[in-house]
C-alpha cells in the first residue's frame, strides 16, 4: 500500500498538471487565435443604465505587438465632452503595464496608476484592467478545466482561471471557450470576495481578412443592472501603425510625428 | 450693450459657422494605413482640409451670501445674464492647423472675444506655433512652479477650474522630438501680463483695493501734519484774530486743493496707474524645456528667463506728500502727491527646474522643483525680490468605496532671508520666509461615474486660512449639471481668509458639442 500512495499521487498528479496543461493550452489557444502584428479597430461603447438609457462613445484603438511586448492607444472621437481624450498602454521588460492618459481639459499628459486599474474605464462596465486584458499572459493565471457545456448551441469548454497575482481586480474567471473557434463566448468575473460581479458576452462574429472575429461584446454589471456594448465598426488587421503613435508626444497632439 | 455691439460679433460667427458646416468631416480619418502594404506608412494618410467646430454653452448663476441675507438684498440679487460659451474652430490639413477659440460672455466688456488663436506649422520633425496660446509646463495638477508661460486671472476666485484661469499670451513655441520619448520645446513671448487682480469690488486684494481711498487718508493726514507745523513756527493761528484764524482756514483748503489736483491723476484707475507697460519687448521672455521617459519616470528639465507674475511694491511713506510751505504767504503753500514714492515693479528672473512623475506603490506621484534667481543675489536690494526656492508635490490615489484622493502641497523658501530689513522699504519686509499651501481633494463617483460628489480643501499654512470648495456634478454624455459653493476661513491677513465675507454657491448647466 505504501508504494502504491506515491504512485497513486504521482499519478493524480501528474493527471492533475496534464488538465492544467490542457486548459492552460485552451486559453492559451483563446488568447492567441488571432494572430497579427497589429490591431486598428474603430468601436461604438453602448453603456445602458439600470432604468434602460443609452449613452454612446465613439473610440479607435490601435494596438501593435512588437518583440512580445503590447502597446495600444485608444483615442476617443465622441461625445464631444471626451473627444480627444486619448490613453497609451505599453507592457514593460518586467510585464507590468506603463499607462498614460492626455485629458485635453487640463491640456496634459498624466500617468495611470496600476491601482487604478480596477476603476471604471471612461464610465463604462469595463475596467482600465479589462480594456488591457486582450493581451493577459495565459501563465499570469492558474486554469483549470471544470467541465464541457453548450452555451447557445455551441460546445464550448468551461474552464476556471486564478490569477497569481492576488492583488490583480478579480479573484476567478470562469470562460467558455467554443471546441470549434476557441472563441471565449462568455466569461464570468468574480471579485476578491468570490461574488460575480460581472459577464462577458459575445453578440457577434464576423469573418475579418481570414479571422472569425467578435465584432459585438457585452460587458454586464450584475448588481449595478447596467451594461456596455462594444461594436465594432472598422476593424483591420496588419495595417501599418508608425511606432510614433504609441508615444507621449502622439498622446499630446494626436499627430504622428 | 449697443445693438451693433452684439450684431457686428454675431455676423462673424454665423459666417465662421457657415464655412465650419460646409468644409467639416464628421470624424477624423481612421488610421494609418491601406491595409494592403506590408511596408510600414512614414507618415499617416494624407489630411485633407477639416474643418471643426465644437464649443460649450453655459447657463450659470453665482450667488454670494451676503447678496441674500436679507430679503430686502434678496428682492435687490441681480442674476447677471446667466450665458456664456466658447466656440472652437480648427482646420487642419497635413502641413499646417489653425485653431481660434472664441469666448462668449454678454456679461463682459466685450460679449465675444478671442480666447486663443494660433497657427502650427509641421516641417519635417520641426512643429512650429505661433499666436496666443495658453500652453502648460511641469507636471502637477495646478499652480506648479514650473509653469510660467501664462498669467493667472485671480480676480474671480469662484473661478477654481487651472485652465480656465489661465490667460492666453503671444508666443512663438518651436518643438523637436529628440526620441520616441523625448522633446525638445522653445518658448518665446515677446511681451509680458502679470497675474490679474481685482483692484477693486469684492474680490479685491487687502494693500490695493481702493487705493484712492487709502490716498485720501494720507492726503489728509498730510494736510493736519502741514498745518500743525504752520502753527508750531508761528506763521498760523487757528485760536488767533478773527484775520488769523480765516488764514488759517484758508491755508487749509489751499492745502486741501493742491493736493487733490495732484491727486486726480489717481481717479477712477487707482493702483492701475502704477503699474508700468509690460507690453515691450523690454519685458520679453523666453525658455527651453526637455521632456524625455526612463523606464517607468517622466522627466522634465527647463529653463526660463522670465518677469515674476506678481509685482514688487515699495512705498516710502515718508515722501508719499511733499509739503511746501510759503513762510511770507502761508496760504500759498502747497501740498503734492509724489508718485515715485511708490514703486511697483516685476523682478527678472533666472529659472532653472526639473519635474519628474512616476507611479509608485499605487500612488500616481508628480514633483516639481525650481530655483528663482532674481538680481538681488545679495538678498538686500529693498525693490527686488531674493531668489526662491519652490517646489511642488502631489499624487493621487484611488481608494476603497470608489473614493479617489488627490494632495499636492506647493511653496517656496525664500534664500538670504536673513538680509531682509538691512536696507530700509524692503518690499519683502515682515513677510515670512517660507509660503506653503496644501491641496486635497477626495472625490466619490456614483452610477457609474455620472455622478460626482467632492471636497476641496486649500490650507495656507503660513497664512493660517483656508478655502473650502464643496462641489456635487452629474454629467451624461455632453450634457453636464453642477451645483459648487467655496468657503473662507481663517486669518483675515491671509491671502484666502481675507475673503471670509465672499462665501458663495453656484450652479451650472453646460452643453459640450
Amino acid at each position: 500500500m505504501k508504494k502504491l500512495v506515491p504512485c497513486t499521487l504521482l499519478f493524480l498528479i501528474t493527471l492533475s498538471l496534464a488538465a492544467a496543461q490542457d486548459a492552460q493550452s485552451i486559453i492559451e489557444a483563446s488568447r492567441n487565435r488571432i494572430t497579427a502584428r497589429t490591431v486598428s479597430s474603430r468601436a461604438r461603447m453602448i453603456i445602458t443604465a439600470r432604468d434602460g438609457s443609452t449613452t454612446e462613445r465613439l473610440l479607435d484603438q490601435y494596438s501593435s505587438d512588437t518583440d512580445g511586448k503590447t502597446r495600444s492607444m485608444i483615442v476617443f472621437q465622441r461625445p464631444a465632452s471626451v473627444a480627444g481624450t486619448r490613453f497609451l498602454t505599453i507592457e514593460t521588460a518586467s510585464g507590468t503595464d506603463d499607462r498614460w492618459i492626455f485629458l485635453p481639459s487640463l491640456a496634459r499628459v498624466r500617468r495611470v496608476a496600476a491601482s487604478e486599474g480596477s476603476g471604471r474605464f471612461v464610465g463604462t462596465d469595463f475596467s482600465y484592467d479589462d480594456i488591457s486584458s486582450a493581451s493577459r499572459d495565459a501563465g499570469a493565471d492558474t486554469h483549470r478545466l471544470v467541465r464541457e457545456e453548450t452555451l447557445n448551441g455551441i460546445v464550448c469548454h468551461v474552464i476556471e482561471s486564478v490569477p497569481k497575482d492576488s492583488g490583480w481586480q478579480y479573484s476567478k474567471m470562469i470562460s467558455w471557450i467554443a471546441k470549434d473557434s476557441q472563441i471565449a463566448e462568455r466569461i464570468e468575473l468574480f471579485d476578491r470576495k468570490g461574488v460575480h460581479v460581472k459577464t462577458v458576452e459575445i453578440l457577434e462574429k464576423k469573418d475579418v481578412q481570414g479571422r472569425l472575429t467578435p465584432t459585438a461584446t457585452r460587458m454586464s454589471t450584475l448588481a449595478d443592472g447596467t451594461s456596455t456594448e462594444i461594436r465594432i465598426e472598422i476593424i483591420k488587421y496588419d495595417d501599418p501603425i508608425p511606432d510614433a503613435v504609441f508615444t507621449p508626444e502622439y498622446l499630446s497632439t494626436g499627430r504622428v510625428r | 450693450m449697443k445693438v451693433r455691439d452684439i450684431l457686428r460679433p454675431g455676423a462673424l460667427l454665423l459666417c465662421l459657422i457657415c464655412v465650419a458646416s460646409a468644409g467639416a468631416q464628421e470624424l477624423p480619418a481612421f488610421g494609418f494605413g491601406d491595409g494592403a502594404d506590408d511596408v510600414p506608412a512614414l507618415a499617416p494618410a494624407a489630411l485633407p482640409l477639416a474643418l471643426r467646430l465644437s464649443g460649450q454653452a453655459e447657463a450659470a448663476v453665482t450667488v454670494y451670501a451676503d447678496e441674500v441675507d436679507r430679503f430686502n438684498k434678496a428682492l435687490s440679487y441681480n442674476a447677471g445674464q446667466l450665458f456664456s460659451g466658447s466656440l472652437t474652430f480648427d482646420a487642419v490639413s497635413d502641413h499646417a492647423e489653425a485653431s481660434i477659440v472664441l469666448a462668449i460672455d454678454p456679461a463682459a466688456d466685450q460679449a465675444v472675444s478671442i480666447d486663443e488663436g494660433f497657427v502650427r506649422s509641421y516641417f519635417g520633425k520641426l512643429n512650429l506655433e505661433a499666436g496666443l496660446r495658453t500652453l502648460t509646463w511641469g507636471r502637477v495638477d495646478s499652480e506648479g512652479p514650473l509653469d510660467v508661460l501664462n498669467p493667472l486671472d485671480y480676480s474671480d476666485l469662484s473661478v477654481t477650474d487651472q485652465m480656465a484661469r489661465k490667460i492666453a499670451r503671444p508666443v512663438v513655441k518651436a518643438s523637436w522630438p529628440l526620441a520616441s520619448f523625448t522633446r525638445l520645446e522653445a518658448v518665446f513671448l515677446p511681451g509680458f501680463e502679470a497675474n490679474r487682480l481685482a483692484l477693486d469690488g469684492r474680490w479685491a486684494q487687502a494693500g490695493l483695493a481702493d487705493l484712492s481711498a487709502q490716498l485720501q487718508t494720507g492726503a489728509s493726514a498730510a494736510i493736519e501734519a502741514t498745518l500743525a507745523a504752520m502753527v508750531a513756527g508761528g506763521l498760523l493761528n487757528p485760536a488767533g484774530s478773527p484775520e488769523q484764524v480765516a488764514a488759517f482756514y484758508a491755508t487749509q483748503e489751499s492745502l486741501a486743493n493742491s493736493v487733490g489736483t495732484s491727486l486726480a491723476a489717481i481717479g477712477e484707475s487707482g493702483a492701475a496707474v502704477f503699474f508700468p507697460d509690460t507690453e515691450r519687448l523690454a519685458y520679453a521672455q523666453y525658455g527651453l524645456r526637455l521632456t524625455t521617459t526612463a523606464g517607468s519616470h517622466d522627466l522634465g528639465f527647463q529653463y526660463f528667463y522670465g518677469n515674476r507674475r506678481n509685482p514688487a511694491v515699495s512705498v516710502d511713506q515718508a515722501s508719499l506728500f511733499h509739503a511746501q510751505i510759503n513762510p511770507l504767504d502761508p496760504e500759498s503753500s502747497t501740498i503734492a502727491f509724489n508718485p515715485s514714492a511708490i514703486s511697483l515693479s516685476y523682478d527678472r528672473y533666472h529659472q532653472v527646474g526639473i519635474d519628474w512623475a512616476t507611479v509608485l506603490a499605487g500612488f500616481n506621484l508628480r514633483s516639481e522643483l525650481a530655483l528663482n534667481l532674481t538680481d538681488d543675489l545679495s538678498g538686500d536690494d529693498p525693490k527686488v525680490a531674493n531668489p526662491a526656492v519652490l517646489w511642488a508635490l502631489g499624487f493621487d490615489r484611488s481608494l476603497p468605496a470608489n473614493l479617489s484622493l488627490n494632495m499636492q502641497g506647493s511653496g517656496s523658501v525664500r534664500l538670504m532671508h536673513d538680509k531682509l530689513g538691512s536696507a530700509p522699504l524692503d518690499a519683502e519686509a515682515d513677510s515670512s520666509r517660507t509660503e506653503s499651501r496644501l491641496i486635497s481633494r477626495l472625490s466619490r463617483a456614483f452610477f457609474r461615474d455620472e455622478l460626482e460628489l467632492s471636497f476641496t480643501w486649500i490650507w495656507g499654512v503660513e497664512d493660517a486660512d483656508w478655502y473650502a470648495l464643496p462641489e456635487l456634478r452629474w454629467s451624461r454624455a455632453d450634457t453636464e449639471i453642477g451645483l459648487r459653493a467655496g468657503f473662507f476661513g481663517g486669518s483675515r491677513l491671509g491671502a484666502l481668509g481675507q475673503y471670509r465675507d465672499n462665501t458663495w454657491v453656484s450652479a451650472h448647466m453646460s452643453y459640450f458639442f
